[in-house]
């Protein structure tokens, strides 16, 4: 009986554990901290700038909340990406449901083309910022789309290509959240 | 499996460029949209330009390759750095996925980059790999992890591609290939090394 209530025990923390891992969804890979070091939040944010928009764009999110969210998500994307323009308006769903802070970082396109795609599939959540096709390199990337999470300052997440499983993202997103408040 | 076999042969051209350089001419005759219409153009289209030279193709279903971009870093750089040089140089983009990709799909998606990026296509592929195998590229489809092969195409293939940059003289002989991802900024600089 002893031994049942232990093994149980185990299994219940083992999964707690397992659950707070808070598992990365594809395409979602966990940098090593050397390599996450060369991402700080910070030092890309300011090397891209801020896009105004009519009032149609920027609503604010859909379920309320006492706090913005501390998980961050950067997307890089561009006019020409097919990917890209598939998956931007999942991640303005997540940012909708407030999932994340998130950010879509266009590289290199004109305003005008920027505005004319924000206002035909309709991103109305999200900060969409701009910079310039260096940005790319500087963060040696080798094709778009590319999206980083910071779970906080050292635990940073790169995902490479498109984006599919809103759910499992959001979930993750969710958990990563969780894990920021027990910080 | 011409295509496999291609992509080895380009592979082990890759490796080995300088035995290139003794390689014929490039030929080719291709098309370029002007005003809505199909033009042909050949390798004496841009008379006394050197030609930087990619391949590839619009519909990257998952993850965009970056060439064109560093193609548009490129003449940005020139445009800097050597403004009465850059006029001396023509980037072209050939698709290698004429199937999907329409003569008005590939001058768009150039136009995205840069309009002085001419997007070309080839009528059949016999033209395309004729050019293809002058320039040492490579390409090929895949569906469901297996190879298949033009004109039976099934619905959903996926086009995979060698992604070198080749830059021609004005005579239509090889002078430098650049490997993918090398940046506009260096690839200006490297350019410009090789023009008189």
């Amino acid at each position: 009986m002893n031994y049942r209530l232990i093994t149980l025990a185990l299994c219940f923390v083992g999964g707690s554990a397992w659950a707070e891992q808070c598992l990365a969804p594809k395409p979602f890979i966990k940098l090593a901290s050397e390599q996450a070091s060369q991402y700080q939040f910070d030092a890309i944010m300011e090397k891209t700038t801020a896009m105004s928009f009519s009032n149609s764009h920027q609503k604010t999110a859909q379920e309320p909340i006492s706090q913005k969210p501390q998980t961050k998500v950067m997307n890089f994307w561009a006019t020409w990406c097919k990917p890209c323009r598939a998956e931007l308006p999942l991640l303005d769903q997540l940012k909708a449901a407030n999932a994340a802070d998130i950010y879509l970082v266009n590289i290199g396109d004109s305003e005008k083309s920027v505005k004319r795609l924000v206002s035909e599939i309709k991103i109305d959540y999200a900060d969409i910022r701009h910079s310039k096709d260096d940005l790319l390199s500087e963060l040696s990337l080798v094709g778009l789309p590319a999206t980083f999470v910071w779970a906080n300052r050292q635990t940073v997440f790169r995902g490479m290509g498109k984006l599919h499983d809103k759910q499992a993202i959001k979930t993750w997103l969710n958990c990563l959240e969780k894990q920021f408040d027990t910080n | 499996m011409r295509y496999f076999l291609k992509y080895c042969l380009s592979v082990v051209l890759v490796s080995g460029f300088s035995l290139a350089l003794a390689a014929k001419p490039l030929t080719f005759s291709l098309n370029k949209q002007v005003d809505n219409k199909a033009v042909k153009v050949d390798q004496n289209s841009w008379k006394g330009k050197y030609l930087l030279i990619a391949v590839g193709y619009t519909g990257c279903p998952d993850i965009c390759p970056t060439t064109l971009l560093d193609m548009r870093e490129t003449l940005a750089e020139l445009d800097k750095i050597a403004p009465k040089k850059v006029g001396e140089v023509q980037p072209l983009f050939i698709t290698i996925d004429p199937e999907s990709d329409t003569l008005s799909d590939i001058t768009r998606y150039t136009g995205f980059f840069d309009p002085r990026i001419t997007g070309l296509r080839a009528d059949d592929f016999d033209t395309l790999d004729n050019v293809v195998s002058q320039l040492h590229a490579s390409y090929g489809y895949q569906f469901e992890g297996k190879p298949v092969f033009p004109p039976n195409l099934p619905k959903g293939y996926t086009v995979m591609h060698s992604t070198f940059i080749y830059l021609y003289s004005p005579e239509g002989l090889l002078v430098d290939a650049y490997p993918y991802n090398m940046h506009g900024n260096i690839l200006a600089r490297r350019i410009l090394e090789r023009l008189p």
